[in-house]
């Protein structure tokens, strides 16, 4: 979390000095610059707020805790890059495409070379996590996931630019079209994956890491069960990974002894991993 | 907006260097290069299943491969023929297409979704032709698909006469209407997804898709906003030249457009109320199978229903809020554009808690106090009467209408247990005695519509703020006066998406629907007090979609009480209590 406030403070550092230095010589080109590195800083803060709300406990109105934050923000930094980036740098390679002129000054050099600096401090810090498809124990591992890859994506847009500079410099036409064109389908598809798994939890799905196969074996278990009718309603969602919720409906007879099936149950899905189950037993 | 800044720039640059050829072929580049994105993002946004059959042999991560060879070179090909002062057209529309395909094979999560539970098709027009036969049986989605499709063919003329013409506004405004056009099929896309039933991999449903949808939206318009701002105070620094000469035509045909928009809108919520006095609708029919789907539509515009609804919240015991209401309402009505002046109250929909006999519980009329049970809209200087009954637990339902004007049955089956996208919750409650209406769930906005409305409110915003600039520019002079209204408006917009935001993103969090927390507090309370219970623990109570409110919990009781007994008397408060799915568990603990 240091590591975060100390990568945040040193994008807002940045971004000051470069509106000032703009404002002074009247380069609009930093100017837009700095508000752009102001705006990344902004969502890398909201990370930040949620790394640091999550750790409160479960109160009467978020039952579950606030570990979702983390899944929260990994979604949003991740739809942010996906929608935001991908899609600006494309008006952007457009833009600059049309206009047959790069908008982007050469004095930008500079601050891309700055940038990319500071976006690779903040790879290192969060080297553990610098992958595309990573498996998600723990409710921090995806927040962790998606600051990297924001970092690793504001790299990646640093590298396009110098890149675009040198191109242009050796006279390619069309470099910066064709590099930022290159640079927002490579943020995209480093995105997805995240995008995915943290939509996947957030929509309630069913935990990706738990066979259905396993389940259904476990439902026909239940079913098989002294007095019992009817299972349904066997419903499982991930309140983050790794925190799998179950509840299930069971029909029996009269007579059923429902406290040893309770437990049964319980046991069963405890094996799984799903420790927060429910099960209401009815009687016909 | 930003496609419409940028463009707006990049053709002021256009103008002002004189590039006469090169201008046409500027023009024309915009939009079909901005197809392919489009496409593609509607194709993220589509859960389309589809299956080809041949491709599918190959196995999933070959086609990855495929599919991300075959965006990457055909990236190339653009790039390559940009080389040529003449490309052609049809290539680029070629490329986006196949982009599009790409991306959607590239997509796991939607391939395995197609995989897992719905019923696989061979055709590709199928995946497509479902969800249009779904829109097109409903009659509200039939009417926003109108307005889609209004809104398409007027984003053409103007694409096409600012081709001819050259201009700047224009330019700018068949950008606006783009994202629009954009806007509404995900939304519409995401209504049909959340009807699809409950599979092995969505144990719940899909419900969640509309919620998720509204948060993007919401983030994404935030954004805009934000990065709008940022622009205006780069214009400031650095004023550009602006062409005033046909924008003011086009930007007020945009406004026109918009506002149609929100009439459509509008229409949609007043006839969730039944009530629109002052708009001719001649919808006579009544729709004993819609509601869910109008419930959807209706509540688009609850944005600022939602200011008062939180301010509502705490108006239980006290009648003094009727203030509150209407001064909040005056607030947030002047979001609406000119035509919604009139429909003071409208925002107020049955979103007052009606916990016992109070009169406040109707913030509308000042003159017409509805008693317990009716929520008595008026709108304009009518009395349209909705008398909703809240009384029938058992039919989850039963709201009594008297619509002057229609007789729709839209209020009844409020509550599918399922699938409700509800606005209207009225939750029913089995009252303890006699006639009282109880809580009223609130907060019901169909977060989906609401994130549709809020893009076509912000474009209603940024077109009447073109127009008002424009004015001051011609008649004043003042530069500055376009990055102003940039500014203002924005700081509008983004005040606008906030509540629908935070709303969401509680939702996402599992929070406790703040519109249940009073009386769920109560109802545990009133369990913990019962003979024979020991302990309730375990308690989890969260919303899957609005109106959907699920709880866990788990009891524990003395072993010589009667389980089933025990067990049908807590459910019942808390059925009251607004919990429709509830799990409950019960446990002999001996003392």
């Amino acid at each position: 979390m240091k590591s975060l406030l100390f990568m945040i403070s040193l994008n807002l550092a940045c971004s000051t000095v470069e509106f000032a230095i703009g404002l002074f010589t009247g380069r609009i080109g930093l100017v837009s610059d700095a508000f752009h590195l102001a705006l990344g800083s902004g969502l890398l803060t909201f990370s930040l707020f949620a790394m640091a709300a999550s750790q409160r406990k479960p109160d009467h109105v978020y039952t579950y805790g606030f570990q979702r934050l983390n899944v929260l923000s990994a979604f949003t930094n991740a739809t942010v890059f996906l929608l935001f980036m991908s899609f600006s740098l494309t008006v952007e390679a457009l833009h600059a495409f049309i206009e047959d002129e790069s908008e982007h000054k050469h004095y930008l050099v500079v601050s891309a070379v700055t940038n990319l600096m500071v976006n690779l401090n903040g790879v290192w810090f969060f080297r553990n996590y610098a992958r595309i498809n990573l498996v998600y124990k723990k409710a921090e591992d995806m927040n962790y996931h998606s600051i990297c890859l924001h970092v690793v994506a504001d790299s990646i847009r640093c590298v396009g630019l110098i890149w675009t500079f040198w191109l242009l410099s050796l006279g390619v036409n069309n470099a910066e079209a064709l590099c930022m064109g290159l640079v927002s389908c490579s943020v995209f598809m480093l995105v997805m994956p995240v995008f995915k798994a943290s939509g996947g939890v957030l929509l309630q799905m069913a935990p990706p890491n738990i066979p259905s196969s396993a389940l259904t074996k476990y439902w026909e278990q239940i079913s098989c069960l002294k007095d019992v009718t009817q299972v349904s309603e066997a419903r499982f969602w991930e309140v983050v990974p790794g925190h799998v919720v179950g509840s299930l409906l069971l029909e029996g007879k009269q007579g059923m002894d429902d406290g040893a099936i309770v437990e049964y149950v319980h046991g069963l899905y405890g094996d799984l991993g799903i420790n927060d189950f429910t099960v209401q037993t009815d009687y016909i | 907006m930003i496609l419409a800044e940028l463009s707006g720039t990049l053709a002021g640059r256009l103008f002002s260097k004189e590039k006469n050829p090169n201008k046409r072929e500027g023009c024309v580049r915009i939009w079909p290069m901005s197809l392919p994105f489009l496409s593609g993002f509607l194709g993220c946004y589509g859960k389309v299943s589809m299956i080809w059959g041949s491709v599918r042999q190959l196995g999933p991560k070959r086609i990855r491969l495929i599919s991300s060879f075959f965006t990457t070179v055909l990236l190339f090909v653009p790039a390559v023929s940009f080389y040529f002062e003449d490309f052609s057209l049809s290539a680029l529309l070629l490329c986006g297409l196949l982009l599009y395909v790409a991306i959607r094979e590239l997509d796991p999560v939607y391939s395995s979704y197609m995989e897992s539970g719905t019923e696989s098709s061979e055709s590709f027009s199928m995946p497509i032709m479902k969800p249009i036969q779904h829109v097109l049986s409903e009659r509200k989605s039939r009417k926003i698909a109108l307005f889609l499709l209004i809104n398409a063919g007027y984003m053409v003329v103007e694409f096409v006469s600012s081709f001819m013409s050259n201009s700047l506004g224009l330019i700018s405004d068949a950008c606006h209407m783009l994202f629009d056009c954009a806007a509404l099929p995900i939304g519409v896309y995401a209504l049909y997804i959340s009807r699809l039933p409950a599979n092995s991999q969505f144990n719940y449903g899909r419900g969640r898709f509309d919620i998720l949808s509204g948060y993007v939206n919401a983030v994404f318009l935030v954004l805009v906003g934000a990065l709008i701002v940022l622009e205006s105070f780069e214009r400031i620094l650095d004023p550009q030249e602006i062409s005033t000469n046909s924008l003011l035509t086009v930007s007020i045909g945009g406004v026109v457009v918009n506002v149609v928009g929100l009439i459509f809108f509008h229409e949609e919520h007043h006839h969730a109320h039944g009530g629109s006095c002052s708009h001719s609708h001649s919808h006579p029919d009544s729709h004993p199978h819609d509601h869910h789907h109008q419930h959807s539509y209706d509540h688009g515009n609850h944005v600022e229903h939602h200011e008062f609804i939180n301010v509502c919240d705490g108006c239980h015991d006290s009648c003094s809020s009727h203030e509150h209401h209407h001064s909040n309402q005056h607030h947030s009505n002047n979001y609406h554009g000119e035509d919604h002046k009139k429909h003071e109250f409208h925002g107020h929909h049955d979103h007052d808690h009606n916990q016992a006999p109070h009169d406040c519980a109707h913030h509308h009329d000042p003159q017409d106090h509805g008693r317990k049970h009716d929520h008595v809209h008026s709108l304009d200087n009518h009395d349209c009467v909705h008398h909703h009954d809240h009384h029938d637990r058992g039919h989850k339902l039963a709201h009594g209408h008297n619509h002057d004007l229609h007789d729709f049955a839209h209020h009844h089956d409020h509550h599918h247990y399922h699938h409700d996208q509800g606005l209207h919750l009225h939750s029913h409650y089995s009252e303890p005695k006699g006639h009282l209406p109880q809580k009223h769930k609130h907060g019901h906005i169909d977060h989906n519509m609401e994130g549709i409305f809020l893009h076509v409110l912000a474009d209603t915003m940024g077109s009447v703020g073109v127009v008002v600039s424009t004015l001051l520019i011609k008649y004043e002079g003042w530069l500055v006066a376009d990055p102003a209204c940039s500014i203002f408006i924005s700081v509008l917009i983004i005040s606008s998406v906030i509540p629908l935001l935070r709303n969401s993103a509680e939702i996402l969090l599992q929070r406790v629907p703040r519109a249940q927390e009073q009386g769920l507090k109560k109802a545990i309370s009133e369990i913990t007090n019962m003979k024979g219970v020991c302990r309730v623990q375990n308690l989890h109570v969260w919303c899957f979609t609005d109106s959907d409110i699920i709880g866990t919990v788990h009891l524990h009781i003395t072993a010589e009480t009667d389980k089933a007994a025990m067990e049908s008397r807590v459910s019942l408060v808390l059925h009251d209590a607004g919990i429709k799915d509830l799990t409950l568990q019960v446990e002999r603990v001996v003392q």
